[in-house]
């Protein structure tokens, strides 16, 4: 299960990520294993950014249990190999089910109901 | 058996070698103060000081006469705990700060395969006449970056700062360390820590300047480099970092 504690709801859209996170995980999503200057490499055609603001948003995501990472050895000595922890699928119905949980929490039998008529209308 | 305590006994012999141990304890401590001396020296006097201060309590509150048989008389008061407890206390600062807390990181981090880093390194001891430090390396993405010189003289590294850094940055952060290590920075700021302890110290202000320290391996990674362009970068990148 994913680690997410924030959801923000913006004019257009929902998001549980900064967007410089989203950027990044895109990429892993995509490409399987990638070292910081990979990332940064891909992103710097896109966006001004900078290699220590992708270190320090890798570590962020992996604080929060999105990426995994591991210790290559390279000649000019050891670096951190980065992957996505969970597909975007997962990714997607992890938030959903946190978020419905919660809100079962907060609202019981209202929230319930509320799913129920919802989805009924949805079938008919 | 080494001996025992049995409260304060006072002696014209005794109170003769404690008023001279005193006098040592304030010499060592005015010649810190007064000379610009070097680190080596430094680190001397503060454990020459530090012995000489407590070398007296013990002295009084020791009798060594009473032998094999003094645990039948000997019992433990406040004064011969403390008497017991200030060296002690001295012993284990200086095994912390020379054994425990290096050997600490030592075993808890494994050493860098990089075989240019250790080049780097082995090629610049020489050049600064130290024994080659290993290097080893810590699993953070966070930038740390320090050295130790004690039983055996280390630089630790953090993986976040090799994912950020060039090469000539690199090797200017070796560079900043490996002076430290010929500067004997480390040994330094633990002895001075220690010098807190001394109850005389109030009679100065005795405070080892870090700054200066981080100046001067600031200038010699420049100066080896000919550009400091290189220690500046790996600084802001450092600074982004944190």
């Amino acid at each position: 299960m994913v680690n997410v504690n924030r959801i923000r709801f913006d004019k257009n859209s929902v998001s549980v990520l900064s967007p410089l996170e989203n950027d990044v995980i895109k990429i892993l999503w995509k490409q399987d294993e990638r070292r910081v200057r990979d990332i940064y490499q891909t992103l710097k055609k896109r966006r001004k950014v900078a290699l220590t603001s992708i270190a320090v948003i890798l570590d962020r995501l992996y604080e929060k249990k999105l990426v995994s990472r591991r210790i290559e050895n390279g000649r000019g000595g050891e670096h951190y190999i980065y992957s996505s922890k969970c597909t975007r699928q997962d990714f997607e119905n992890s938030v959903i089910d946190k978020t419905v949980n919660k809100l079962i929490d907060k609202f019981g039998p209202v929230a319930v109901t509320y799913f129920s008529e919802r989805f009924s209308k949805k079938k008919s | 058996m080494i001996g025992c305590f049995e409260g304060l006994i006072i002696t014209p012999d005794k109170i003769a070698l404690s008023v001279l141990s005193l006098g040592l304890a304030v010499a060592a401590l005015l010649a810190i103060k007064k000379f610009n001396l070097s680190p080596k020296i430094k680190v001397g006097l503060i454990y020459a000081h530090l012995i000489t201060l407590l070398f007296p309590f013990v002295l009084l509150t020791t009798n060594f006469a009473c032998g094999a048989v003094c645990s039948m008389y000997c019992y433990n008061d406040t004064t011969s705990n403390i008497a017991y407890a200030l060296p002690t206390t001295l012993l284990l600062g200086t095994l912390a700060g020379f054994v425990v807390i290096p050997g600490f990181y030592m075993f808890s981090n494994r050493k860098t395969t990089g075989r240019e880093i250790n080049s780097f390194v082995k090629k610049y001891s020489k050049k600064l006449r130290i024994k080659t430090p290993n290097i080893y390396l810590i699993d953070k993405a966070k930038p740390i970056a320090f050295s130790f010189r004690s039983f055996r003289s280390a630089i630790f590294i953090s993986v976040g700062m090799l994912d950020v850094l060039n090469k000539k940055e690199l090797q200017a952060v070796l560079l900043h360390e490996l002076s430290h290590i010929k500067q004997k920075s480390s040994l330094l700021k633990v002895s001075f820590s220690l010098l807190r302890l001394s109850p005389m110290s109030i009679l100065g202000r005795f405070h080892h300047d870090t700054g200066k320290e981080e100046r001067a391996a600031d200038e010699f990674a420049a100066r080896i480099q000919g550009t400091s362009r290189y220690v500046n970068s790996a600084k802001k990148k450092i600074a982004d970092l944190d």
